[in-house]
């Protein structure tokens, strides 16, 4: 009967049993199980999932798990990374007949992965400046607002409603139309692109408008070019880019393994 | 530009909890972690 647990961070490619020296969560001694030219880093522990109500050790956990992936990554090349708390119930036997059952597949991915790091992209603007483009580009808006103004004070509620709710609506059709250019722009210079979807952004930003969050993976030798592609946007005016990695690639990693 | 790491903790939140290979099979035991996690992880680093 199995009564342990293997604590998975990542799977890389490898050439022999080389050793990683570095603790995993809760200082646990992590090794690198090998099966022929690819092993999984792991350490062994409970068969049940990390659960703590304690802020500071969970937020030290998930550091700890990232330092793995950095440490696999700097020994071994690019990494599938796995989630946080990644649980196989068994042994070292286990995590190797994982592996040779899915050889197939975690080799094809590793090599899709090779040489390639993943990207963030954030691009944000001011409400004010698309506001303004709004009402370049828009005629229908522009009367409103001529109206409204002409009229005497405290008259113009009605007016002022219906301009706010046109000028919402024209707002958010121009950041789609602006999400979907920057997509675009940035598409042709990686390898692939991802849209975030709800992605959490740093304070400093808590008062710009998120125009899209992109996930790119990009070539070693790519990153120069996307890095002036991003120098383009951000001089074309009105908008902040804020450019982050080099993140293992957790987004172009899909794994569908058999038991 | 060139790309950064710093203040990127928010970024490696998204990734380490949400994302990251998801294993489908029964020898898995936990994917993901308990809701309660996630939160307190969270608001961890958000405060740090």
């Amino acid at each position: 009967m199995v009564e342990g647990g293997m604590y998975v961070y990542s799977v890389v490619s490898t050439e022999s049993d080389v050793g990683m020296e570095t603790t995993g969560i809760g200082d646990a001694c992590v090794c690198v199980l090998s099966l022929g030219d690819i092993a999984a880093v792991v350490h062994q522990c409970a068969p049940v999932p990390y659960t703590t109500e304690n802020e500071q050790m969970a937020g030290e956990w998930v550091l700890t798990h990232h330092k793995v992936i950095e440490e696999a990554t700097r020994s071994f090349g690019t990494v599938l990374p796995m989630r946080f708390n990644t649980i196989i119930k068994g042994d070292e036997h286990t995590v190797r007949q994982w592996l040779r059952k899915n050889y197939e597949m975690l080799k094809k991915e590793l090599e899709g992965v090779r040489g390639r790091a993943e990207f963030g992209v954030q691009i944000f603007c001011d409400e004010s400046t698309v506001e303004q483009r709004v009402l370049e580009n828009s005629p229908e808006i522009s009367v409103l607002k001529q109206q409204m103004e002409k009229m005497p004070k405290g008259a113009g509620y009605l007016y002022e409603r219906k301009l706010s709710q046109h000028m919402k609506e024209h707002v958010s059709q121009e950041l789609e139309v602006l999400s979907k250019g920057f997509c675009e722009t940035i598409g042709e210079h990686v390898e692939r692109v991802k849209v975030d979807e709800n992605v959490r952004v740093p304070d400093e930003y808590g008062d710009k408008r998120l125009v899209v969050s992109l996930s790119c993976l990009v070539h070693d030798d790519d990153i120069g070019k996307l890095g002036v592609v991003l120098d383009e946007i951000e001089e074309s005016g009105g908008v902040s880019v804020r450019f982050t990695g080099p993140w293992a690639p957790f987004n172009f990693v899909h794994l569908e393994c058999g038991e | 530009m060139k790309p950064t790491r710093d203040d990127a903790l928010v970024d490696l939140l998204d990734r380490l909890l949400d994302k990251g290979a998801l294993l489908t099979v029964d020898v898995i035991i936990s994917v993901g972690g308990v809701p309660l996690i996630g939160l307190s992880l969270k608001a961890a680093l958000a405060s740090m």
